[in-house]
């Protein structure tokens, strides 16, 4: 039996301390013990972009992150993108605008790497656009709406 | 068929904060340990099944591993995340191959995580920012509990996943030499879709009098056992003028030293077929870089 | 695109279901957690063709985990896809199998109170394999001698001896081929083959499952068919209908991967009545893609044409290799059959289909069913005849598609219909202008390593499975409309959405019917218990077929709901109309002309409450009689690297004919998605095996089964989008489906640009840069060799 530890997050503003083992990744950490399941399973290999979620700012895989490597760290997941009283930000707004949307499934992933682009460059060319969600996948959209969708976002 | 979603494999963490206590735990723990950086290549291998440590020890929280340092040589901590390497690069043209290989590296997400230490501790074939490094003539330095010895890069990669490192060893920084004057620099790949694993990488760092070739440094990836340079075809090219002429015999003198294979991403001819091209293209990148030195 | 016949029909508004989406709200199966849950995993075997010797299951159980052997579970075989009738129905497989028919079939399934350990008591599992011969080549299982991998399958309720692996065969035979072509001034033959694409549905497929305390079940599935994955499990489990429970839950896309009940879906069903706990199975990627995967072909074509370009005849032969279980090759092969001869017109012709057995994941439907495999071979000869006659591809094009006032079969010969709504013309006079054909130019005169080409592509899929006569596949919807009491209307049906809007366009169809503002008109939550029978929502039937029984209903609601207006306000009830008032966001029923004779629709429920007249709700089943063409039209622009294989799509322009367009955003949105799998299909996308093991070369990772990014496809700029101006009097508000036909007709014309490119025709799809790196090699050197 491996030894629990208990590890400190700041998840979407909010103060938690999962106890985890030491071999438990982050997004399942994310989704059972947290029950934030915006956070997507989809290939568990870093191929698809499903599981992203923000640490410290940036974005990583949870998928191939082990959750005893992030104490400490402040994280923001697709829940924690609208504002706390429920307004939407921009991005999702400009998602649900474009048709952006269509299964969802990969939309979280997107959001956060639009987020995160944004952050970096108010106005990002269609070129970087597509360059930042390079390692996010979408099986239903062909990316047309979702590059659309962010590319309204910039100033 | 192992399982992605979760590890199944139970170990310990580690994340000591200094030196000492990470060689002390290496020796401790033997081949039951793991060293683990972004953990981009580690993680997965962990799904796979084709690891099966007891010890998982993290060396990202060591400062030492974790800066960048310049004194005319580069030193940059093997910790050090792609993401940060990649942004120095920019500010620095004369790494523009690393640039490059940085940039073609699959995802933004991956280059968030992964360190370059964890680039070349892998010794995959393809790994992109190695063959960068290769044509940099970098050299890495080594640490273990009996003492520290710097590597060419060159002599580092051993075969598919093995390095030179003995057990309890660390890498604890690659150097990079100061580049020479008029030397340019690129690194090029190709892959099935964007940001994909190399199928064939070159990477080329030539200095040039503007029409003759003084001296090169020509690495390719994906074709051979480890991310290979090509000796023979820089002494063809050594002191040359460059023309097509020039160009195809050494082309022809890559495609007869490599040593490609098929598999899951492509197939030998193929590679060998388009190592010429990828070749040449990668090396009049690096041309026209130097013509545009000032 | 504003459509001034209608309120909502035709604009662009926001999908109800998108907030859930944007905000990580939207709960998937696989974000089903139930109290006391626990997690299932399944050993799957390492071998392709395999018997089961012994398993011991002990060391598993010691561990507090619930194991389901093959002795466990019913042993009664099924078919997992519950569309066609029973008596066109095969069923070949049990719950657990009795043999090992490819690389990853589950074994014996466990659960735990966790994932970790479960995986545990997999591991302290003691199966032992008999290892047989396997055969993964279709054209070898058809040689005496080969492995054979079942004995017997049940078609209906017979026995049906299986020889040489052919699971089933078909033919369709029109006129007489050999006299056609002998008619013919040309006659031209080629072969064609297809990957064994994955689906690669970003979600894993997953199910829930929770015994009940009645003895029934609670079944939260990754379905197109709640009603069929109820029915399944009814017959398997033997419980009663009434006692089970399949809910409606959002799919992380599907392409028609949940069209069946999944083999999963019956496994932890026998998992929870075993642990009389609710249990979860969420497969892992690698499970998914040994699960299922896109049919394959390998088409020999050939067509005979008048030097004007008049087709004679056509002759098309397959052989699909349909992988280690029949899921659903009789129709395939029927559809195959219509997709090839509702193109273009053959006064001759003949198909002959072919399913074979191997020792591979199954496959089944995936967008298209069949559709753009054929279209790929079609649409490349169309390209070819074309050249050979020096006549213009699009007008070889016009001159012999089926269009409007045509006989047409294209869900198989046994679903004719006439074609009443037809956009094809429109779609390719103006696509020609849109992506500059003219700019086309001829191969031979290209030159330089990175060489340019266009080409079109033609095609069309059916607006579900409808027919004027009940024929071998089942198809009708069942809706459910309210008016509640403070005028807003809830919606209940068992339709799914895949992620294109199927259930958004329902919502607009019945606020535009009922003078309702679109927002007041809800789709409820549904579920097996609270729905009448939907078939599934597959074949691009979504909008044309469960739009319309939403429509119908709709239009039984309205007459009750002017019935009770015209005894308040005192109107005749034909007089009355109904229109939306958004600022009041409430409809409003009122009489032309007589400002005085006006009631809110929430009046009239509310006072119909009071007065005890009843509720205003109305169901409807509905059967759609035909089935008809939504026609697509991709023109494709590709860069080939001749010295790298490599092929960039760097333009295109799609189109699609859907009669009245309800979402516009979301149609094209369809049209983007399915032009991107399709480019993926012609360039990218094949599960390949090792002949030694028998497993997938990538592994079932996605590291090395490669789905095409963002940077790899067009510019916002160079990707357009339009819809054909058509109305199909068949439709809900004259709508037809978008679906499938969105990639259809792409590999074809990818593959005519390569030509266009490149002047060499390459025939195997994925055209991979090897490829066409080998075929450029060979045509280089025949050429040398000719001089
Ligand atoms: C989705 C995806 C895409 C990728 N794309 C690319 C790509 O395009 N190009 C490319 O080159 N690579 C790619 N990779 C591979 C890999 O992630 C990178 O090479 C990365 O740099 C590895 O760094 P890491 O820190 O994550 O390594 P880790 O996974 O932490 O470690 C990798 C190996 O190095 C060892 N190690 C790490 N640090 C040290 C040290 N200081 N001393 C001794 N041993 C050490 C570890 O024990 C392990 O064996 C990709 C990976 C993923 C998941
Ligand atoms: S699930 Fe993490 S990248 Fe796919
Ligand atoms: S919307 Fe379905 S995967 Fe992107």
């Amino acid at each position: 039996m491996m030894t629990k530890r208990r590890v400190t997050l700041t998840v979407n503003g909010e103060h938690v301390e999962p106890l985890v083992e030491a071999n438990a990744l982050l997004v399942n950490v994310l989704r059972e013990e947290l029950q934030l399941t915006g956070t997507k399973y989809c290939c568990g290999t870093g191929q698809c972009g499903g599981c992203t979620v923000l640490v410290n700012g940036e974005p990583i895989l949870s998928c191939l992150t082990l959750a005893a490597a992030v104490d400490g760290a402040d994280i923001v997941t697709i829940e924690g993108v609208a504002e706390p009283d429920g307004s939407l930000d921009p991005i999702q707004e400009a998602f649900l605008d474009h048709g952006a949307v269509q299964c969802g499934f990969c939309t979280p992933g997107m959001i956060l790497m639009a987020k995160d682009l944004l952050a970096h460059d108010p106005s990002p060319s269609e070129e970087q656009i597509r360059e930042h969600l390079r390692g996010n996948l979408c099986r239903c959209t062909g990316y047309h709406r979702i590059v659309k969708a962010i590319g309204s976002c910039g100033q | 068929m192992g399982n992605t979603r979760i590890l199944t494999r139970e170990f310990e963490y580690v994340a000591p904060e200094t030196m000492p206590e990470l060689l002390a735990l290496l020796d401790r723990h033997g081949p039951a340990a793991t060293i683990i950086a972004g953990g981009t290549d580690v993680v997965p291998q962990l799904k796979y099944e084709t690891i099966s440590p007891d010890y998982l020890i993290d060396v990202t929280k060591i400062a030492e591993l974790c800066t960048v340092r310049r004194d005319g040589t580069l030193h940059i901590g093997a910790a050090v995340k792609l993401r940060d390497v990649k942004a120095y690069c920019r500010d620095h043209e004369i790494y523009a191959c690393l640039d490059d290989a940085l940039g073609s590296i699959g995802q933004v997400q991956v280059v968030n995580m992964g360190t370059l230490g964890g680039n070349l501790c892998t010794a995959s074939p393809a790994a992109d920012a190695a063959l960068a490094l290769l044509v940099l003539e970098a050299q890495v330095r080594l640490i273990g509990s009996s003492g520290e010895r710097i590597v060419a890069l060159d002599a580092f990669f051993r075969g598919p996943k093995l390095t030179c490192m003995e057990p309890g060893e660390v890498l604890a920084e690659i150097q990079v030499p100061a580049v020479a004057d008029h030397t340019g620099s690129a690194f090029r790949k190709i892959g099935r879709v964007a940001g994909d694993i190399s199928k064939i990488s070159c990477a080329v760092a030539v200095q040039s009098d503007g029409e003759r070739c003084l001296s090169c440094r020509i690495g390719m990836g994906a074709v051979g056992p480890t991310p290979m340079r090509m000796p023979g075809v820089e002494q063809l090219l050594s002191g040359r003028a460059i023309d097509t002429d020039v160009m195809d015999e050494a082309a022809d003198r890559l495609a007869a030293d490599i040593s490609p294979l098929t598999d899951a991403r492509s197939t030998e001819f193929y590679r060998r077929r388009v190592s010429r091209v990828l070749f040449k293209d990668t090396f009049d990148q690096a041309w026209k870089r130097v013509q545009r030195q000032p | 695109m504003n459509d001034d016949r209608f309120d909502v029909i035709g604009r662009v508004t926001r999908r109800q279901d998108g907030h859930a989406m944007v905000t990580g709200r939207q709960l998937y199966s696989s974000d089903i957690s139930l109290p006391n849950m626990l997690q299932a995993r399944v050993l799957r075997s390492p071998y392709p063709h395999a018997r089961i010797a012994a398993i011991d299951t002990s060391g598993a159980e010691r561990l507090g985990a619930v194991c389901v052997t093959p002795e466990d579970v019913p042993r009664v075989k099924y078919n997992e896809r519950q569309v066609s009738v029973p008596a066109k129905t095969y069923r070949d497989r049990t719950v657990l199998p009795d043999k090992i028919r490819h690389v990853g079939q589950g074994v014996v399934a466990v659960a735990a109170r966790t994932e970790a350990l479960a995986d545990k008591a997999l591991d302290a599992l003691d199966v032992g394999f008999e290892s047989l011969p396997a055969v993964f080549d279709p054209h070898e299982a058809m040689r005496d001698g080969a492995p054979q991998l079942h004995d017997a399958v049940m078609l209906g309720e017979t026995v049906l001896p299986i020889e040489r692996n052919i699971a089933c065969s078909r033919e369709a035979v029109e006129g007489d081929v050999a006299r056609g072509l002998e008619e013919a001034d040309l006659v031209v033959e080629n072969e064609f083959t297809t990957g064994r694409a994955y689906h690669g549905q970003l979600e894993s497929k997953a199910v829930v499952c929770r015994p009940e305390a009645d003895g029934g079940i609670t079944v939260w599935a990754t379905t197109q068919s709640i009603h069929n994955t109820r029915q399944l499990l009814g017959i398997l489990f033997d419980i009663p209908l009434s006692k089970i429970n399949v809910q409606r839950v959002p799919i992380g896309g599907s392409f028609g991967s949940s069209i069946q009940m999944n083999s999963s879906v019956a496994i932890c069903v026998a998992l929870a009545l075993k642990a009389q706990k609710p249990v979860k199975l969420v497969l892992t990627r690698e499970e998914d893609m040994y699960d299922h995967c896109k049919y394959p072909s390998n088409i020999h074509l050939t067509y005979g044409v008048k030097r004007d370009g008049t087709l004679t005849a056509g002759h098309l032969k397959t052989v699909v290799d349909i992988g280690g279980h029949n899921i659903q090759a009789y129709p395939l092969l029927g559809c195959m059959a219509g997709w090839f001869v509702s193109l273009y017109r053959l006064p001759h012709l003949k198909f002959e289909g072919t399913a074979v057995y191997t020792n591979k994941a199954p496959a089944c439907a995936m967008q298209g069913y069949g559709n753009p495999q054929v279209t790929f071979a079609v649409e490349s000869m169309m390209d070819t005849i074309a050249e050979a006659l020096d006549i213009d591809p699009i007008d070889l094009r016009l001159k012999n598609y089926v269009g409007l006032g045509e006989t047409f079969w294209g869900q198989g010969p046994t679903v004719r219909s006439v074609i009443r709504s037809c956009g094809v013309e429109e779609m390719l006079l103006k696509g020609r202008a849109m992506v500059g054909w003219e700019r086309r130019g001829s191969p031979a005169r290209k030159t330089g390593r990175f060489r340019r080409g266009i080409g079109v592509g033609r095609g069309f899929h059916t607006s579900g499975t409808g027919a004027p006569t009940p024929g071998e596949v089942i198809d009708y919807s069942t809706a459910m409309v309210k008016i509640n009491e403070d005028g807003s209307v809830d919606c209940l049906t068992a339709l799914m959405c895949h992620g294109g809007g199927t259930l958004e366009a329902g919502a607009k169809m019945v606020a535009e019917e009922l003078g309702v503002p679109l927002d007041r008109v809800g789709i409820s939550p549904s579920n097996t218990r609270s729905t009448g029978y939907d078939v599934c929502t597959h074949a691009t039937r979504g909008v044309y077929c469960g739009g319309a029984s939403l429509l119908r209903a709709a239009q039984d609601v309205k007459k009750i709901l002017l019935d009770f207006a015209s005894r308040i306000i005192d109107v005749n009830p034909e007089a009355l109309k109904v229109q939306p008032d958004t600022s009041r966001g409430q409809g409003f029923v009122f009489l032309p002309g007589a400002p005085a004779k006006r009631i809110s629709v929430a009046e009239v429920a509310k006072t119909a409450q009071i007065k005890g007249w009843g509720s205003i709700i109305a169901v409807v089943s509905h059967r759609q009689v035909n089935c008809p063409p939504c026609f697509v039209v991709n023109f494709v622009e590709v860069e080939v690297d001749t010295a790298t294989g490599q092929i960039r799509p760097v333009r295109a322009v799609a189109a699609v004919d859907a009669g009245t367009v309800i979402n516009p955003d979301l149609a094209a949105g369809q049209l983007e998605g399915g032009l991107c799998r399709g480019i993926g299909l012609a360039l990218l996308e094949d599960t390949t095996y090792k002949p030694d093991s028998g497993e997938l070369t990538c592994g079932g990772y996605l590291t090395d089964y490669k789905i095409y990014t963002a940077q790899d496809m067009p510019s916002l700029e160079d990707l357009s989008t339009f819809f054909a101006d058509t109305y199909e009097p068949s439709g809900p508000f004259g709508a037809k489906g978008v679906g499938e036909a969105a990639n259809n007709a792409t590999a074809g014309a990818v593959a005519n640009a390569i030509y266009n490119a490149v002047g060499v025709r390459l025939t195997e799809a994925p055209i991979t840069p090897e490829r066409v790196l080998s075929a450029l090699t060979r045509e280089a050197e025949q050429l040398q060799q000719g001089r």
